[in-house]
């Protein structure tokens, strides 16, 4: 019988500082923080009375020695907004890790880790970069967003890797794309992974890049849940291998030839 | 400490440790078992999701969205076969008590053949019949449940093939529900469940279930219409996430009830309600189920 692995916990609100216009990081407690693995994440409660919901986040931040981690919460509706009013000293209930780990040894085999993160995407992509890096794999960050004002400019890997910033409208950075960037600067050796996250077009022609330079892409899926604990199949996307897969369970992370059709589905 | 509270309830010849299920489709002993302070063996059943007998792969997403207070979903019963679930899933379920499969299906004769296979299956207590998904069809648009002919018809031709208790899970989307429930008691249920969710705008042209808060006054009024033309008892379920709902329900005339969308944003909530339901009784020095049924229908 499996272990009892998934903590559901009242999170103290230590800190909620905006990081961007509309993007806010939110620091909770957390005592079990090194039990999150690659790729995982937690969920909370929905603070609007009328959500009845889970709502996904990927761990941001990870603080071990002071048992806390933090997310990046980008206000998009009423239960984002709440999140963004929290303070210190208040509590949410929060339960996790969720969502299948990646083991450290799957990256052993590549000697080059492209990491690309579209708008608040970028969250789920800094643990992997502290992992990348420790296992002392030369990594770099692509991170677009529409303008300057929306890029998280503190972001928690600054200085361990370089990285490329694009805006669609010029004020920082690269004046367009990250994915045209990124196809521009991307140099394949002999064993490179791209893992990306963000926008489901972004991420489609990443893996679009990839496939054309015959580099591994993973890609790290969201579709509404409503449990994330693998109960209510509300998020179950059908692999381009004809088998069905729930996001929250065996991802979000997936190898993005296993997903194409979902990459490219409009709905 | 008081004496021992027992809410043990026996319900069509089996023993529940507790009046507290879930409702289908919301739950699942492996994932909850793994969740820390939570025990399944304080739920009354382990109730599985809604099986089928081929499998299927469900519906296209988008499979949910969230509405003012509930959510509408969608999934179109994903899930593995009944001769899989049989083989793999429910040797497991049956550790932590009473096993009810909630199964599905798209014509008389798969109902028939999925009670022949879960008949004598090791661990299976009951199986609950859905004859009231708004998300899949039997030929036409409607559901087996939306009249009483063709759930006499399910029910009447599944109770000579199996042993099992069989509890009839119906639909709301009906214009007189005690019918219904009647139908499927003649014919031989041995339970009534009530109510499955309710049918809504999914996402354009699309529908799908409503479940959570809205619906529960829908559901509180079909369960005590069904409990004054029915001698079986009901489990009761609907938009119920608070003490004061479970209270209600069984006060309604539910003997039991089942949480739903209440463990989305919750996934302690059962044990949650559970304390609060075993705290309300020492309060009121109820010892046991009997009791608390007695105590909480005197006061309506």
């Amino acid at each position: 019988m499996e272990g009892k692995n998934i903590h559901v916990w009242q999170a103290e609100v230590l800190a909620n500082r905006p990081r961007a216009v509309g993007i806010f990081e939110l620091v909770l407690s957390c005592s079990f923080a090194k039990e999150f693995g690659l790729g995982q994440f937690l969920c909370l409660e929905p603070l609007a009375p009328e959500s009845v919901m889970a709502r996904p986040f990927s761990v941001y931040t990870r603080d071990l020695s002071k048992g806390t981690i933090s997310l990046l919460v980008k206000v998009v509706g009423n239960n984002t907004r709440r999140l963004s009013q929290l303070v210190p000293g208040q509590e949410i209930k929060a339960w996790g890790p969720l969502g299948r780990t990646i083991r450290p040894r799957e990256l052993s085999g590549y000697d080059k880790v492209f990491l690309v993160g579209g708008g608040v995407g970028i969250a789920a992509l800094s643990l992997w970069q502290n992992e990348v890096f420790d296992l002392g794999i030369s990594n770099e960050v692509f991170y677009g967003n529409k303008t300057g004002a929306e890029a998280v400019s503190d972001l928690g890997f600054i200085g361990r890797a370089p990285i490329h910033l694009a805006t669609d409208d010029g004020s920082l950075g690269f004046h367009g794309l990250v994915t045209d960037l990124f196809a521009q600067k991307v140099i394949a050796t002999e064993k490179t992974l791209v893992l990306t996250c963000g926008p489901k077009k972004m991420m489609c022609r990443i893996a679009e890049i990839c496939r054309q330079k015959n580099l591994g892409c993973w890609v790290s899926l969201e579709r509404t849940m409503a449990c994330g604990l693998g109960v209510c199949y509300g998020c179950s996307i059908e692999t381009d291998s004809g088998g069905m897969q729930r996001i929250c369970c065996e991802g979000p992370v997936f190898s993005a030839k296993e997903v194409s059709n979902e990459l490219q589905a409009r709905s | 400490m008081n004496s021992k509270l027992d809410l043990r309830v026996q319900l069509f010849g089996i023993w529940l440790s507790s009046p507290v299920i879930v409702a289908s489709g919301t739950y699942g002993t492996k994932e909850f078992s793994a969740i820390r302070g939570f025990d399944p063996r304080r739920l009354g059943a382990q109730v599985t999701k809604g099986i089928t007998k081929d499998g299927r792969k469900g519906n296209p997403q988008p499979r949910t969205v969230e509405t003012e207070g509930g959510m509408v979903n969608s999934i179109g019963l994903e899930g593995q076969s009944a001769e899989v679930v049989i083989k793999e899933k429910i040797p497991f379920l049956a550790e932590f008590g009473p096993v009810i499969v909630n199964v599905s299906g798209f014509s008389v004769q798969e109902y028939v053949d999925l009670a022949m296979l879960l008949n004598n299956v090791a661990g299976v207590s009951a199986l609950e019949v859905n004859v009231s998904c708004p998300n899949i069809h039997s030929g036409g648009n409607t559901p087996f449940g939306a009249t009483p002919e063709a759930v006499a018809e399910v029910v009447a031709a599944i109770r000579p093939v199996t042993s099992l208790p069989l509890i009839v899970k119906l639909t709301p989307n009906v214009k007189e529900i005690a019918p219904i429930a009647v139908a499927a008691q003649d014919a031989g249920a041995d339970a009534i469940s009530l109510i499955n969710t309710v049918k809504a705008p999914l996402v354009g042209e699309r529908v799908g279930g409503l479940s959570g808060p809205p619906i529960k006054q829908i559901a509180l009024r079909m369960i005590r219409e069904v409990a004054e033309k029915v001698n079986v008892p009901i489990i009761g379920m609907g938009g119920i996430s608070t003490l004061e709902d479970v209270l209600e329900f069984l006060r309604a005339g539910a003997a039991i009830v089942a949480i739903g969308t209440a463990n989305f944003r919750n996934p302690l909530i059962m044990m949650e309600l559970l304390d609060q339901l075993e705290e309300f009784c020492r309060q009121n020095k109820l010892a046991d189920y009997q009791q608390l049924i007695a105590f909480i229908r005197k006061r309506s």
